[in-house]
């Protein structure tokens, strides 16, 4: 069972992803790929909560937690793997704790800090890709530019409400953020949100993840899937890449 | 994508969201106002900041991108 790289799948790895690895497009080749991944959750409110408990439960090897936020009342509508015993304690090392209980065979690492222009290029280094569990536009536009400098995919998502979106960026082959939005949009207070909203939006996230990572299946790379949770409408927009981007329109960034 | 009519993109954009009201919901605020997390381009271009009064011709193309930012 062991591959080149030293990497194995255990007797209760075998037990533990069973089901995933009946797949068919998938099974124990796929099942070793995630294992020998890194993923970053950025964020560590609604969406990264939700993504970051579905990569562990699918095996992936190492998963980093960043955030800068201390868990408070008001989370907890939507941040699942923070609990009212959590109040006050560091999200990263919140969901930590969590993950580690539900998947003792992966490593994760809570990184307590914020994510600013300076570090952020070297906080996603070497990581297979990154998810965005970011609840603001600025932030979301750091890590867009570092995955895009670094050439790590970037499963973006973003709620609101009862709407949402997904979309997968894998530098050099779809558009960028910056190719949608050229300026970060502006935004003054808190948005309203439940909770279903950025469970569904991580979920999805989580399947382009495991897609990316095991390489099957067909992705929304140059697709932003739109929810609307009122309507229950899912609608598909082609996203065009702009050419002068400032972000992947050259190539120094 | 469908066909509108108007010299502007606001003028587009009104035609467009009185076919299709679940659009308006979806951009526009309670007060009618653009919501601040749309982008309208015009053949792939920004037309920040003149979202609703950029100049449009025969066979223009105008995308809204919506952003939702909460997470």
């Amino acid at each position: 069972m062991e591959d080149k790289d030293g990497h194995m799948l255990t007797k209760d790895d075998l037990t533990r992803y069973e089901r995933q690895i009946l797949y068919t497009d998938f099974g124990e080749e796929g099942q070793k790929k995630l294992k020998q991944s890194h993923v970053v959750v950025a964020g560590l409110g609604g969406l990264g909560c939700s993504a970051s408990l579905h990569l562990a439960c699918a095996g992936i090897g190492h998963v980093t937690l960043i955030d800068c936020d201390r868990v408070e009342l008001s989370n907890l509508n939507r941040q699942v793997l923070h609990y009212e015993e959590d109040i006050g304690e560091r999200k990263p090392f919140s969901a930590a704790q969590k993950l580690a209980k539900l998947n003792s065979s992966i490593e994760v690492t809570p990184v307590f800090k914020s994510i600013t222009e300076r570090n952020a290029r070297e906080i996603i280094k070497g990581a297979n890709l990154v998810i965005d569990g970011m609840d603001n536009f600025k932030t979301r536009f750091i890590v867009n530019k570092a995955c895009v400098a670094e050439g790590i995919p970037f499963i973006h998502g973003g709620v609101h409400g009862l709407f949402g979106e997904v979309t997968t960026i894998i530098p050099g082959r779809t558009p960028c953020l910056a190719c949608i939005f050229p300026e970060v949009p502006q935004r003054k207070g808190s948005l309203p949100v439940f909770g279903v909203t950025p469970a569904l939006i991580a979920i999805l996230q989580v399947t382009e993840a495991i897609k990316l990572l095991a390489g099957f299946g067909s992705l929304l790379a140059g697709k932003m899937l739109y929810s609307n949770g009122e309507t229950m409408d899912f609608t598909f927009r082609n996203l065009v890449k702009n050419q002068n981007c400032k972000v992947c329109g050259t190539k120094d960034v | 994508m469908v066909e509108v009519t108007g010299h502007t993109t606001g003028e587009c954009l009104e035609n467009m969201e009185s076919r299709f009201p679940v659009i308006k919901q979806m951009i526009r605020d309670n007060r009618g106002q653009l919501r601040r997390y749309c982008s309208i381009l015009v053949n792939s271009e920004s037309t920040h900041p003149e979202e609703l009064t950029t100049p449009v011709k025969d066979g223009d193309q105008i995308d809204i991108e919506v952003f939702f930012g909460g997470g």
